[in-house]
């Protein structure tokens, strides 16, 4: 009995973490979420077994490309330095960097430009 | 006795019966070189392949990509992170350059000869002076082509510290990115092909010992070492080595030297490790001056990297305003000396625990009239602003009577026009009389890697052992080493990058191409 239990225990943990128990924006959460009950990871990752940090298509399927990004949070042409640079236009990277990289879904966000800077976006889903 | 008899018996084992597990843990441990190495040419076969293959997309990279382009080569850039420049899209965007038109323009003049001098100087004579020449010989004309290429420069000549005279170009962004943008846009243009996330680990080598190109991953995510797929380029010219060095490295570069701990930070990107370098090594590569490696004189504890303060110190403070001990108010070296023995004196400050006493760098607003972060330093409390100099000793805790005596004295230097404490150039030397007063706190950061492979003046890396070229691999920009010697002059790393990179790149595009087999990947 305790032997069967125990091989259930083992069979659980060695399951890959399922979605449900994975951190997740609740806003992605709630859209990615199929009648089933069940997160659909493939909407992200795709159907691959081995899942990868999904590529900026990934997100530019609902979230627009790049550029449109880069739009949305445009600066006012006249702004002064008290309005932050845009975070999805660089200067030094203009509008190349994958979401990726300060977006992330199952653990907190980041800004890649704070390797450097200490931009401050109250706006941005940590 | 008996403690030692089974660690024999084991390396006996390792060594006779053993074989197959010896042989499986150096494969481990040195990951694929080796393995690729031994593959006879013939049964090589690549998923792509080009004429010539970039690592790096930084001034070295770029500028040898689209020389080899305007040569007629098909390229391939790869860099490993997720965005392209490395460390020269941030950095300040100054270029030295030996006799442009804004020097004859100002009257200023200058000579190949000159700034090799200046360089030979700063590098205590540790320099290679071949190298030395082809890069000074090599700016103005550089310079040009990148303007050429729609980089845009300020309309002043700026004087930068250990330079004799101003010399400084600089882009109109104050950033690297002004070289770099344009060169990335230029390159997608006329067709190279520009990848990110793609990371160089290991040569392939055929077995003649010629290197006919790369095994990456791509689709790497820096810096998870398990992410990516193995793939195989491979290059009929050559594969040239742009890859920067390995100021962020910090177990390296500490094994260079010891002191330049993780409590020093680095001007630095995330990427820049001494990976590439190693792989370099492990074909051949001869490394030179490895633990020469220079700290930026201009940066603040009080930010990352390099920050706002940088740029308002190499613009502002150092040539129109001074720097001087909190403690004592008074100024204790040549503002303008060159970095290393600029960092040198401001890490002679400390307590009597060995902590830093940060010395306090300031101008005034005439001083800092150019200084483009002033605004952005001033929003994060990088730099501080006083409306008197008794506000100003107030903020940072200097005896106000002493930092006025310092002021006077500075001002009476300037009149006469000779610092006879430190010997600073006062040919931009401006007096202090009125506030308000910028002011930040200093402290040296890791910047740049002297060291690197050696490199004749064809770009070509030479062998440890038989000092001749590896066939198929060329270098460029701060992967190479002993050009700067023991400290490199400001703005020297933008006019080393694009001259030796665009040499590289023109060499290995003339070089006899190679036959490779080509596999379409399914």
């Amino acid at each position: 009995m305790f032997k069967t239990l125990n091989t259930l225990l083992l069979a659980c943990l060695l399951v890959a973490p399922a979605a449900s128990a994975m951190q997740m924006k609740d806003y992605h959460k709630e859209i990615m979420t199929g009648d089933n009950g069940k997160v659909e990871c493939a909407i992200c990752h795709g159907d691959v077994k081995r899942k990868t940090i999904p590529a900026a298509s990934q997100c530019e399927s609902c979230h627009g490309s790049s550029d449109d990004m880069a739009l949305q949070t445009a600066r006012p042409k006249d702004a002064g330095h008290d309005v932050e640079p845009n975070p999805h236009d660089s200067l030094h990277y203009g509008t190349d960097l994958p979401c990726s990289y300060c977006h992330r879904e199952h653990k907190q966000s980041k800004v890649y430009c704070n390797e450097c800077h200490k931009f401050e976006y109250p706006n941005m889903k940590r | 006795m008996s403690d030692k008899q089974p660690l024999n018996h084991r390396r006996r084992q390792l060594i006779t019966g053993g074989v197959a597990l010896a042989i499986t843990g150096l494969g481990a441990s040195m990951a694929k070189p080796v393995s690729a190495a031994c593959v006879p040419a013939h049964e090589i076969k690549f998923d792509e392949v080009v004429d010539i293959i970039v690592v790096g997309s930084g001034f070295a990279g770029m500028s040898a990509a689209l020389q080899a382009r305007e040569a007629g080569a098909s390229v391939m850039v790869v860099d490993k992170m997720p965005v392209f420049g490395g460390n020269s899209t941030i950095n300040g965007g100054a270029m030295a350059v030996a006799g442009s038109p804004l020097q004859q323009e100002n009257g200023i003049k200058d000579s190949v000869d000159t700034m090799v001098a200046d360089m030979l100087e700063a590098g205590r004579g540790m320099n290679d002076v071949e190298m030395l020449k082809l890069i000074c010989n090599g700016t103005a004309e550089s310079c040009q082509w990148l303007t050429d290429y729609g980089v845009q420069w300020k309309p002043f000549v700026q004087h930068f510290g250990g330079h004799s005279l101003p010399r400084i170009l600089q882009t109109v962004e104050s950033s690297g990115a002004g070289i770099i943008r344009p060169l990335i846009k230029a390159a997608k243009k006329r067709g190279i092909d520009m990848r990110t996330q793609t990371k160089l680990e290991s040569f392939i080598k055929d077995d003649r010992g010629r290197v006919t190109g790369i095994e990456v991953k791509a689709n790497y995510f820096f810096p998870k070492e398990r992410s990516g797929v193995t793939r195989r380029y491979g290059a009929r010219k050559g594969v040239i080595m742009a890859t920067g060095g390995f100021s962020r490295d910090i177990e390296y570069r500490k094994m260079q030297q010891p002191k330049l701990t993780k409590e020093l930070d680095s001007t630095n990107h995330p990427g820049a490790n001494a990976d590439a370098l190693k792989q370099m090594m492990l074909i051949g590569a001869n490394p030179i001056h490895l633990d020469q490696i220079q700290l930026g004189p201009w940066a603040s504890p009080d930010e990352k990297g390099f920050g706002t303060a940088s740029q308002f110190n190499t613009i502002a403070t150092y040539p129109r305003g001074i720097v001087v001990d909190a403690r004592t108010g008074k100024r204790f070296f040549n503002e303008l000396a060159d970095r290393k023995a600029r960092a040198d004196a401001i890490m002679t400050r400390r307590d009597d625990q060995g902590q830093p006493v940060y010395p306090i760098g300031f101008t005034n607003a005439e001083g800092a009239s150019k200084a483009q972060t002033l605004d952005w330093g001033l929003k994060y409390n990088v730099i501080k602003k006083a409306d008197t100099l008794e506000e100003l000793a107030k903020i940072y805790g200097i005896p106000a009577d002493a930092l006025k005596a310092q002021v006077t004295s500075w001002n009476k230097a300037v009149d006469i026009g000779e610092d006879s404490q430190f010997g600073r150039p006062m040919q931009k030397a401006m007096k202090l009389e009125q506030g308000p007063w910028y002011a930040v706190r200093m402290w040296p950061k890791v910047h740049y890697c002297m060291g690197g492979v050696k490199v004749n003046t064809r770009s070509e890396v030479l062998h440890l052992v038989s000092y001749e070229p590896i066939p198929g691999l060329y270098a460029a920009g701060e992967a190479t080493g002993g050009i700067h010697g023991a400290s490199r002059l400001g703005a020297c790393a933008v006019a080393e990058g694009v001259v030796t990179g665009r040499n590289a790149g023109q060499i290995c595009a003339a070089s006899k191409s190679i036959v490779l087999k080509h596999v379409q990947s399914s």
